[in-house]
C-alpha cells in the first residue's frame, strides 16, 4: 500500500516538474541573475515565488523568506493574485514544517483573496492546499470535500492540468480509504487529461499510478502493463526518479507472482538508478523488496544481508517507515529460519517503530482538534466571515471568469506538490487503516508468540524424550531399590515437567482457538477413578482424604472428551489438595436432570470439587481463573505450579459448553463446580477402544527398521525400547542423507524418521523417497517421530508423504501400534494384564501357578500341600462372604475380603487376578459400584472358584 | 551375631494363610518363638508374654467384621509395651497410612507382596 500513496505524490511532483527547479543550483542562479535585471514588480514577484519554490526542498527557512518578500512586494503594489499565491506558498511551507494551524490559516487567507478577485485558478489551488492539510491530518472527508470543490472549479474553467491534479488527489483519498474502484476511476480520469495535454510525464505518472491500483486489486497483468508503459516513457524523457520507481514496482509484481529471479533483476535496476540520483529512501525500499524475495527462495543469508542493509540505510535517513519495513522483513526471515525468539524481538522493534509513527499521528490528531477548535472559535466570533467563507464555493461556481494568469497558478502547483511529496514520503497509512493495522499487529504478535511457545515446547520435548525413555529403560533393567527410588524420582519429575509444557501449550492453543475436543464414548467412572489414582498419592502425603462420590443415577458411559475431562478434574482437585492442609477433598458427581434423562438421552452432570482448605478471599474470587494468578501473593513460591491450571480448566469447561463456578469461604474451604451436558454413550463402544498399554511387542518380530534421528540419545531410546520388546533388525541414520544412502543399499519394512534433522530434514527426505525411488521402495512406510504437537506441523508430515506420526516423548506402545499399522501387522495384545481389559473373553489358561509356592516351600511337597489345603478350605468362605456382601451392597466388606485375600493369591500364584482385585477393592472403598463392577466382582469370585478347582485337581 | 538369637514374635493377621506362611518362613533359619493371632484383641490379651516383636496387619476385620484395625492395636501395644518392636504388614499400599503407623511407633511398614516374607525376616534379624 505504501508504494501506492507514494506514487500519487510523485506524480504530483513530476506533473509540475516543468516549472519545478528545486535542487537545481544552476536554475536558482539563473533566476537570481534574472531577478537583478527584471524591473516590473509582478515579474519580480513571480521570480520570488519561483525562488521560494526552488528552496522549498532543502531550505524551508530560505523558501519562507522569498515567499514573505513576494508577499510584501505584492502588498505594496496591491497585487492581489501575488498576495494569494504568497499566502498559499507560506501555507505549504508551514505544512511542510508540520505547523498545520498556520498552514491552514495562510491557505485560508489565500482562498479569501482569490475569492475576492474571482481568480478561479487560485481558488482551485487554495482548495487543493486546504484539502492537503486535512489529508495530512487524516480528516479524509474534509479533504475530499475540498478536492471536489477544486475539481468543480477546474472543470468549469476547463483547466485540464487542474482537473488532472484534482483527479489525482481525489484518487489519493480513495486509495487511502481502500476504495480502489474509485481510485482507479480517478486515476484514469487524470490519465485522460494528461493525454489531451500531451504531458508525457503526467501520462507516465498516471500509468504508474493506475498500475499501482491494479496491483492493489490483484490484477497483476494490468499492473505490469501500466508499469512497463510508464517505464518506457520515463526512460525516453530521462526521468530517473520515476524510472527507478517503475522498476521497483515491476519487481514487486514479479515477487507477488513468485517469479523471484526476475523480481530481483528489476529491483536491482531500481537500486542502481536510485543510487545514481541519491535517493536513499528508494534504495532501502528496494533492498527490502529484494530481501523478501530471497526469503521466499529460502536463501536466508542473502535475505539477511539485504534486509540489514535496508535497515542501516533507513536508520541513516531516519525514515521510520523504512525502519519499520526492514524490521518487518527481518522478523519474517527469522521466523522462516525457525528462530522464533529472534523473530519476536524483531517484531517488537517493528511495533516500537510503528508505535512511534502512531504517536506522530496522534500528535497530528491533537493539532487537528486544536485547529478545529480554533476555527470554530474564530467562526463563532465572526459570523459574517463564516458566511462569507461558506458562500465562496457557491459564488465561484456561478462566476464564469477566465483565469487571467495561469503562469502564477502554475507556481502554486509547484509549491503544493513539492510540499506534499516530501511530506508524504514520511507518512504512514492512516485513518480507518489504523484499526486494521492494530488488529493485524495483535494477530501477528500472537502468531509469533504462539510459534515461539510451540518451538520452545519442541525444544524441551526433544531432550525430554531421551530423559523419559532412558529412565523407563533403566527401570526395566531391575535396578536396586535405592536406584529405583531415584529413577522413580526422575520419572515423576519429568512427567511433571511435561505437564507444565503441555499446560502452556494448551493455553496458547486455546488462545489461538485451535483446540479440538473429542466426542467418544467413555466410562465416567473410570475417568473419576483415574483422577483419584493420579492424585491419591499427593493427598496421602499431606494426610488428606481424597473421596469420590458418584451419585448412583449418574450414567457410566457418556460421550465426550475423557482426556480433557480428566485434565479439568485433575487441575481442580490437584489445586484443592495443594491448598488444603487438613481434612478432605471430595470429587462429587451428580445428575441434575434425572427425570428427563431418558427423554433426550443427555445427562446434565454437575461436578463439584469440595475442599476444606484455606479458601479464597472474596476479592480474589474473580481473578483465580486468570492465567498466572494465584489468590495469595506468595502462593506460587509456596504451592508451586504454573498457575495456568484453573485458567485452562475454565476455558475447557466453557469450550465444552459448560460453565464453572466457585464458592469459597476464607479459612473453611472452597467448592469449584461445573455443569456439563454429556450424551449417554454405549458400553459396547468402549470395549473396542482397547488400551494401548497392552500391545504385545512381538507383533513386530522380524521387521527390518530404519531409524533416523540426529539426537543420539533419542536414537538409543527408540532403538532400545523397541529391541526390548521385539525381535527386529534396526539400522540407524543421523540425517536424511544417511537415510537415503541406507535405502539405496537395502530395503526396509519401515522408516522411523525424526522430523528435524540437519542436512536433510524428515519432510525433505520423505519427499525424496516418494519421488525418486521406484516401486516398491518409494512406498516404504515412513513414521514421523516429532516433538511438535502443533497441528500444522503434523499436517506437514502428511503433506510430505509420511504415513503416521508418533509424538515425542513417545510411549513404546504408541510406537509399536504405529509401526504395526504401517506394516499391516495385526496388533497383538499381551495376556499378562487380562481380567481388567479382556472383559468377556474366555480365559482357558490356568489361574494358579505354583512356582512361587514351590520355591517358598523349598520344593517340600508336604509343606506345599499344607498351604494348598488352607487355600481350599478358606477360599470358599471368602467367596461366600463377598457374595453376601454384594447382595447386601456392603462395599467395604467386599473390599476387606478382597484385601485379606491378597496373600492367598500370591501364595497360589494367581498373578493374573491381582490387578482385577486391586481395581475392585479401590472401587468398593470409594463406593463406586455400577453394573460393570458388579460383573467384575462375580468374575473375580469365579476365578477364586476356578483356582480352588485347579488346586483340588493337582 | 545376635541374629541367630531366637526372639519372641507375635504375628497378628486374620489371614491364616499369611500367619502360617510367615511363621514357616521366619522360623526356617532361627527357632523364634512365634505365636499367631487372628485378631488384634486376641493379641492384646497375650501381651503379658512380653513379645520382642509384633508383626501386625493393618486391616484385621475380614473374619470378624467389628474387629479393631491395626492402628488401634498398635497404639494399645505401644501404651502397654513401649519397647516392643512393631512391624506393620499390610497390602494397603498407601503412603499416608504407612506414615501414620510409623508416627504412632511402628518400626517398619512392609507391603504384602511376593518379597514380604523375606523383608520381614530381614527386619527381624536387624532388630536387637
Amino acid at each position: 500500500m505504501k508504494r501506492f500513496f507514494l506514487i500519487f505524490l510523485v506524480i504530483q511532483v513530476n506533473l509540475i516538474s516543468n516549472y519545478c527547479f528545486a535542487q537545481d543550483k544552476h536554475i536558482v542562479d539563473s533566476i537570481q541573475s534574472l531577478l537583478k535585471t527584471v524591473k516590473q514588480d509582478t515579474s519580480r514577484i513571480n521570480l520570488f515565488v519561483k525562488l521560494s519554490d526552488a528552496y522549498f526542498d532543502n531550505n524551508p527557512e530560505e523558501a519562507m523568506q522569498f515567499a514573505q518578500q513576494s508577499l510584501e512586494l505584492s502588498k505594496s503594489i496591491s497585487y492581489q493574485k501575488g498576495i494569494g499565491n504568497a499566502y498559499n506558498s507560506m501555507g505549504n511551507i508551514y505544512r511542510y514544517k508540520g505547523d498545520f494551524l498556520l498552514a491552514q490559516k495562510y491557505n485560508h487567507e489565500a482562498l479569501i483573496v482569490f475569492e475576492k478577485i474571482g481568480d478561479k485558478s487560485g481558488l482551485g489551488m487554495s482548495f487543493i492546499c486546504i484539502g492537503n492539510n486535512y489529508n495530512y491530518l487524516s480528516n479524509f472527508s474534509e479533504a475530499l470535500k475540498n478536492y471536489l470543490a477544486s475539481l468543480k472549479i477546474y472543470e468549469e474553467t476547463k483547466n485540464k492540468r487542474g482537473i488532472a491534479l484534482a483527479y489525482n488527489n481525489i484518487g489519493n483519498i480513495y486509495g487511502v480509504l481502500g476504495n480502489h474502484t474509485e481510485a482507479l476511476k480517478n486515476g484514469l480520469g487524470a490519465l485522460k487529461f494528461y493525454n489531451e495535454l500531451k504531458d508525457r510525464k503526467g501520462i507516465a505518472g498516471s500509468l504508474n499510478n493506475i498500475g499501482d491500483i491494479y496491483k492493489e486489486l490483484g490484477n497483476f497483468t494490468e499492473a505490469l502493463n501500466n508499469f512497463f508503459a510508464a517505464l518506457k516513457i520515463n526512460k525516453e524523457i530521462g526521468n530517473k526518479n520515476w524510472e527507478s520507481i517503475n522498476l521497483s514496482n515491476i519487481g514487486s509484481i514479479y515477487s507477488k507472482q513468485n517469479n523471484y529471479p526476475l523480481a530481483q533483476k528489476y529491483y536491482l535496476e531500481a537500486v542502481s538508478i536510485s543510487k545514481e540520483i541519491g535517493d536513499t529512501y528508494s534504495v532501502a525500499d528496494s533492498y527490502c523488496g529484494i530481501g523478501n524475495t530471497y526469503i521466499q527462495q529460502k536463501k536466508y543469508n542473502e535475505a539477511n544481508q539485504y534486509l540489514l542493509n535496508a535497515l542501516t540505510l533507513s536508520k541513516e535517513i531516519g525514515s521510520l517507515e523504512s525502519i519499520k519495513n526492514s524490521y518487518s522483513g527481518l522478523a519474517i526471515l527469522a521466523n522462516a529460519r525457525g528462530n522464533f525468539k529472534l523473530a519476536l524481538d524483531y517484531y517488537k522493534f517493528e511495533i516500537a517503530y510503528r508505535d512511534s509513527m502512531f504517536n506522530e499521528e496522534n500528535t497530528k490528531k491533537t493539532v487537528q482538534q486544536q485547529m478545529q477548535y480554533d476555527f470554530d472559535k474564530k467562526e463563532s466570533l465572526s459570523k459574517a466571515e463564516q458566511e462569507k467563507k461558506d458562500a465562496i464555493a457557491k459564488k465561484e461556481i456561478q462566476r464564469q471568469k477566465l483565469v487571467r494568469n495561469g503562469f502564477i497558478g502554475g507556481f502554486g502547483v509547484v509549491f503544493l506538490f513539492a510540499g506534499v511529496f516530501l511530506m508524504q514520503r514520511n507518512r504512514i497509512k492512516k485513518g480507518n487503516k489504523e484499526l486494521q493495522i492494530a488488529k493485524e499487529r495483535a494477530e501477528q504478535s500472537e502468531r509469533y508468540e504462539q510459534q515461539f511457545l510451540a518451538n520452545m515446547s519442541h525444544e524441551i520435548r526433544t531432550p525430554m524424550n531421551a530423559v523419559m525413555g532412558m529412565t523407563n529403560l533403566l527401570i526395566n533393567k531391575s535396578p536396586r531399590e535405592d536406584q529405583l527410588n531415584y529413577l522413580d524420582g526422575i520419572k515423576k519429575s519429568s512427567e511433571n515437567l511435561l505437564y507444565i509444557i503441555n499446560d502452556i501449550l494448551d493455553l496458547s492453543k486455546i488462545e489461538a482457538g485451535k483446540i479440538e475436543f473429542e466426542q467418544i464414548d467413555f466410562s465416567l467412572y473410570s475417568v473419576i477413578n483415574q483422577v483419584k489414582q493420579t492424585l491419591n498419592h499427593k493427598a496421602e502425603e499431606k494426610g488428606l482424604y481424597l473421596i469420590t462420590e458418584i451419585d448412583q443415577d449418574v450414567p457410566d458411559v457418556v460421550i465426550g472428551d475423557p482426556v480433557r475431562l480428566n485434565q479439568i478434574l485433575i487441575n481442580l482437585a490437584g489445586n484443592a489438595i495443594k491448598f488444603t492442609e487438613k481434612g478432605s477433598v471430595i470429587i462429587d458427581v451428580r445428575i441434575v436432570n434425572s427425570e428427563q434423562l431418558t427423554v433426550n438421552n443427555t445427562s446434565v452432570l454437575k461436578f463439584s470439587i469440595v475442599d476444606t482448605g484455606i479458601g479464597i478471599p472474596k476479592d480474589k474470587l474473580q481473578t483465580v481463573f486468570e492465567s498466572f494468578k494465584q489468590a495469595h501473593s506468595s502462593d506460587t513460591r509456596k504451592y508451586g505450579g504454573t498457575g495456568l491450571g484453573l485458567s485452562i480448566s475454565k476455558q475447557f469447561v466453557e469450550l465444552m459448553g459448560g460453565n464453572i463456578s466457585i464458592e469459597s469461604e476464607e479459612g473453611s474451604g472452597t467448592t469449584f463446580s461445573f455443569v456439563l451436558n454429556l450424551p449417554i454413550g454405549s458400553a459396547e463402544k468402549i470395549n473396542t477402544q482397547k488400551s494401548t498399554e497392552l500391545i504385545d511387542g512381538s507383533t513386530l518380530n522380524g521387521l527390518k527398521i530404519l531409524l533416523a534421528d540426529d539426537n543420539e540419545y533419542n536414537l538409543t531410546v527408540a532403538r532400545d525400547s523397541i529391541m526390548a520388546i521385539a525381535e527386529v533388525t534396526i539400522k540407524e541414520a543421523m540425517n536424511g542423507k544417511e537415510v537415503i544412502e541406507l535405502l539405496n543399499k537395502e530395503d526396509f519394512d519401515v522408516v522411523l524418521m525424526d522430523v528435524q534433522m540437519p542436512i536433510m530434514d524428515g519432510y525433505e527426505t520423505t519427499r525424496y523417497i516418494r519421488e525418486h525411488y521406484d516401486l516398491p521402495k518409494n512406498k516404504v512406510p515412513v513414521i514421523a517421530l516429532t516433538a511438535s504437537v502443533i497441528k500444522s506441523d503434523l499436517d506437514k508430515c502428511r503433506e510430505a508423504g509420511m504415513n503416521d506420526y508418533v509424538p515425542k516423548p513417545f510411549i513404546v506402545s504408541q510406537l509399536v501400534t504405529a509401526i504395526a499399522k504401517a506394516t499391516n501387522r495385526e496388533i497383538k495384545f499381551t495376556e499378562k494384564k487380562s481380567g481388567k481389559e479382556h472383559t468377556g473373553e474366555a480365559i482357558n489358561a490356568r489361574i494358579t501357578d505354583l512356582s512361587y509356592l514351590r520355591k517358598f516351600c523349598e520344593e517340600d511337597e508336604t509343606r506345599m500341600k499344607k498351604y494348598i489345603d488352607i487355600f481350599i478350605s478358606t477360599a470358599p468362605i471368602v467367596i461366600e462372604k463377598i457374595q453376601v456382601a454384594l447382595a447386601n451392597n456392603e462395599l467395604i466388606e467386599i473390599a476387606n475380603q478382597l484385601h485379606g485375600f491378597k496373600t492367598k493369591m500370591i501364595m497360589m500364584g494367581m498373578n493374573d487376578s491381582k490387578d482385577l482385585l486391586i481395581n475392585i477393592e479401590n472401587q468398593c472403598r470409594e463406593g463406586n459400584i455400577n453394573e460393570n463392577q458388579k460383573l467384575e466382582i462375580s468374575k473375580f469370585t469365579d476365578q477364586i472358584q476356578k483356582a480352588i478347582n485347579e488346586l483340588k485337581e493337582s | 551375631m545376635d541374629s541367630a538369637k531366637p526372639k519372641k514374635i507375635f504375628i497378628v493377621d486374620d489371614d491364616e494363610m499369611l500367619t502360617e506362611a510367615l511363621k514357616d518362613y521366619i522360623t526356617r533359619k532361627v527357632h523364634h518363638d512365634v505365636s499367631t493371632y487372628s485378631t488384634g484383641e486376641d493379641c492384646l490379651m497375650h501381651l503379658d508374654k512380653k513379645p520382642d516383636i509384633i508383626i501386625l496387619d493393618y486391616y484385621l476385620n475380614t473374619v470378624h467384621k467389628d474387629a479393631a484395625n491395626g492402628m488401634q492395636i498398635l497404639q494399645n501395644v505401644k501404651k502397654e509395651l513401649p519397647d516392643t518392636h512393631i512391624i506393620m504388614l499390610s497390602s494397603q499400599e498407601h503412603y499416608g497410612i504407612a506414615m501414620q503407623t510409623i508416627i504412632k511407633g511402628a518400626e517398619q511398614y512392609v507391603i504384602k507382596d511376593e518379597d514380604a516374607f523375606q523383608k520381614v525376616a530381614e527386619l527381624i534379624e536387624e532388630i536387637e
